[in-house]
């Protein structure tokens, strides 16, 4: 396919590179937010290969990494009834809670499912027609508009054994939160995938509050590296702006009838982001219409307490005050293998990628 | 996932595509995008398509890394 | 007959007697096992032997490209045969469900006698279970095998020889068995004319062997995939490897699927792949061998040895960056972000 001759020539990269380095001439702070962009990064060795003056620092994007352990604790709560389906994409399974995980109880012989698609839970919900079905709603804009459409369906073909429990959450809020505590970062590497939900005038009160460079970057390395050159150009000319460099993608509106969806099967609510704390707007809960469909309203769940595992630095690493390796808890106690903090858990996590890439 | 590389329709059946990545099919929904129709680039997420491409913006994204790195070529001079 | 697996068939009586018979003797027919005896008895070979024992639980039991009798015996005579050993022998041990259909159990004695005879390998001894329904799968199958390994051979499987500069080969697409598979899971999201590359390898090998080929380390990269073998070997030798991402065999098809799903095509299973480190110089003359054989067609180095990063597997990406590869902590979840 001509796509990868496009976004991975390797002549270009280097090109793109040898121009970078060029124009990169004072040190600058740039954020990725999205966890994809985190692992991209990574995944083709840029850190290795840009200038040193060039600080790339992994901020909140995940949604795996931002979801509380509470959340977890209650999902398994949920898969303890027999009653019960739990239908989870495969990125939260492992992710631990205060005392066990999805993957522990569903050896336990607890119905834990993965999906790829929420469509999925609506076909099970017909074959088991004495189960509740209920779907672990993760994810920002790009995933939760699939799991607003799939609240419609459920409508739409009369499913009553069908609930999602939403941990949806929006970007911009939690980058807005970060732009107060972050007065050093010069830029953000906006979310590309994300932003063609949204579209990129969600973005505007970066630069013109923050005085922060924006520009949203698809995932190949020639998508990131202009991106990057964009950013430089940006700081360089002290003229911080909105720019989108993945136009295959993004518009300034975005996806409209996505939105539309979205706005119809979701409200947004204060809610709790794992390491960040609470950031006000930055939930989605489901509209009180679609209430038959809240796995709130429909099942009980137990309450909780917010708490954070000790000597983690997860919350100071998604603002990107620190780095991974800076870590007391980093490749010793806390590894992929035996995660303690949130951002070793997904894989698109900043300590995984971290722990996962650097030689 | 988010390094999603773009796909092509096949055919669409009740709202529910099949998309062509690199010679496997993968379903999709249509639910959340306008007019999608068979032969189309999509992008794809969690089993919907999230939006629609067109080859000329691919070709276009390539245009203006070229003129950058021309740009530059210009300003060095 | 009846038409499904009995416990009766476990029994000892008489319906094991005829479950033997009418499908094991039949199929496997070679004259160690007509003997009919409690243990096969084997000429003493010249040298020393090799001797290998596997489980195969494979689910779905048939996958696109092969089936759990298939795979039973490639499993173990690709294990001698990438020790450098020469496979002789089999034995085999099933553990069926009650209720197992008759005809499907037909099909995969029928898969494992036609792989084992076209790798001229004789099944010479087995034992068979039946299980109350539930208690398995369908069917778990135990191959165990012996090979007859030349001493010229025998520091292949812990890979001692294995010296800087030397070479990492392998010979074809990596990848296949494992998304063939998985695929399967998600029949309706996911669909791909994918094969398993599931394939006895001891013919290739043999080869290699008989041009008196060079030979450091061979290993097939089953479950953990090739990331999985590099892994093993540079943990336990303290070995720097490099690998090049841009030699890499992928299929386009599991390239695609691996970026949808977010997977590495690294960490991914392969049943007919073998990875083969040798010296330097030595790496065009077996790639050229390879390359005559139909496994090996598209067979190349991907990497080699290195006097860096000791422990450690690095790739070179296409642009010249750098990235750990590491081991795999379990089976790679599909996911979304």
């Amino acid at each position: 396919m001509s796509f990868f001759n496009t976004y991975r020539n390797p002549a270009l990269v280097k090109d793109c590179l040898d121009v970078i380095r060029t124009e990169a001439k004072k040190p600058i702070k740039l954020m990725e937010v999205c966890g994809g962009h985190t692992h991209a990064i990574q995944r083709y060795g840029l850190p290795s290969l840009l200038p040193s003056n060039i600080e790339l620092l992994s901020g909140p994007g995940c949604p795996v990494c931002v979801t509380n352990r509470s959340y977890i604790d209650q999902a398994i709560h949920l898969a303890s009834d027999t009653q019960n389906i739990i239908c989870t994409y495969g990125d939260l399974l492992r992710v631990p809670g205060s005392i066990s995980s999805l993957e522990k109880v569903k050896a336990l012989g607890h119905s834990v499912e993965i999906v790829l698609s929420p469509l999925q839970c609506l076909e099970m919900a017909k074959q088991n027609p004495d189960k509740h079905i209920v779907f672990l709603g993760i994810g920002f804009e790009t995933t939760a508009p699939a799991t607003a459409a799939t609240i419609l369906e459920a409508e739409k073909k009369k499913i009553k054994n069908f609930s999602v429990f939403s941990a949806h959450k929006t970007m911009p809020a939690a980058m807005k939160a970060l732009a107060g505590e972050q007065p050093l970062l010069n830029g953000y590497i906006c979310p590309g995938h994300v932003s063609s939900i949204t579209g990129a005038r969600m973005y505007s009160f970066l630069p013109e509050k923050h005085g922060i460079a924006c520009v949203i970057a698809g995932f190949e390395p020639l998508d990131l590296l202009e991106c990057i050159l964009m950013l430089i150009r940006q700081v360089n000319s002290n003229h911080p702006k909105v720019q989108i460099q993945y136009k295959r993608a993004v518009t300034i509106n975005g996806n409209k009838k996505a939105q539309q969806i979205l706005e119809k099967v979701f409200k947004p609510v204060n809610d709790y982001w794992r390491g960040l704390g609470r950031i006000n707007g930055s939930g989605l809960a489901i509209e009180n219409r679609y209430e038959e469909f809240d796995t709130n309203s429909r099942l009980y769940l137990p309450p909780y307490e917010i708490s954070e595992p000790a000597g983690c630095i997860c919350g100071d690493i998604l603002k990107g005050i620190q780095k991974p390796n800076e870590c007391g808890l980093f490749r010793s106690a806390c590894t992929p293998a035996n995660p303690i903090g949130a951002c070793m858990v997904s894989n698109e996590g900043a300590c995984n990628a971290y722990y996962s890439y650097k030689p | 996932m988010c390094l999603s590389i773009p796909g092509k329709i096949l055919s669409i059946k009740d709202q529910m595509a099949t998309i062509d990545i690199s010679g496997s099919q993968y379903q999709a929904g249509t639910h959340l995008v306008e007019n999608a129709k068979v032969g189309d680039l999509v992008l794809i997420h969690s089993g919907f398509i999230i939006q629609m491409l067109t080859p000329e913006e691919a070709e276009e994204t390539r245009e203006i890394l070229r003129e950058i790195l021309k740009n530059d070529e210009t300003s060095k001079k | 007959m009846s038409d499904t697996v009995l416990l009766a068939h476990g029994s000892g009586g008489i319906k094991t007697q005829q479950l033997i018979q009418d499908y094991f003797f039949k199929l496997f027919d070679n004259p160690i096992l007509n003997e009919a005896t409690d243990s096969a008895v084997l000429d003493r070979p010249k040298g020393k032997i090799c001797l290998t024992t596997d489980n195969f639980v494979v689910q779905p039991q048939d996958f696109p490209g092969g089936d759990i009798g298939k795979l039973a015996v490639c499993g173990t005579i690709n294990d001698l045969a990438v020790s450098g050993a020469k496979p002789q022998y089999l034995s085999v041990g099933f553990i069926l469900e009650e209720g197992l259909l008759l005809s499907d159990l037909m099909r995969y004695v029928k898969s494992m006698a036609n792989t084992a005879k076209s790798a001229g390998v004789r099944i010479v001894t087995g034992d068979t279970k039946v299980v109350q329904r539930n208690n398995c799968d369908h069917l778990y199958i135990n191959t165990t095998g012996i090979g007859t390994i030349q001493s010229e051979q025998e520091h292949i499987s812990s890979g001692r020889k294995i010296k800087s500069g030397d070479a990492i080969l392998i010979n074809g697409y990596i990848g296949d068995h494992g998304m063939a598979i998985f695929s399967t899971r998600f029949p309706k999201q996911v669909s791909t004319k994918l094969l398993s590359d599931c394939n006895c390898l001891n013919e290739l090998i043999g080869d290699l062997l008989a041009k008196k080929c060079k030979i450091n380390f061979m290993r097939d990269p089953t479950r953990g995939g090739v990331a999985g073998v590099l892994n093993e070997l540079s943990t336990q030798l303290n070995l720097g490897i490099n690998i090049l991402e841009d030699q890499l065999p992928v299929r386009p098809e599991v390239s695609g699927l691996c970026e949808i799903l977010g997977f590495d095509p690294l960490y991914l299973a392969n049943e007919g792949k073998v990875l083969l480190i040798c010296p330097k110089e030595e790496s065009e003359k077996i790639l050229n061998i390879w390359r005559k054989h139909p496994l090996g067609k598209n067979a190349r180095q991907i990497g080699h040895i290195s006097n860096e990063h000791k422990g450690l597997v690095v790739m070179q990406t296409c642009y010249g960056g750098k990235r750990l590869i590491d081991p795999m902590i379990s089976d790679p979840l599909p996911r979304i972000c």
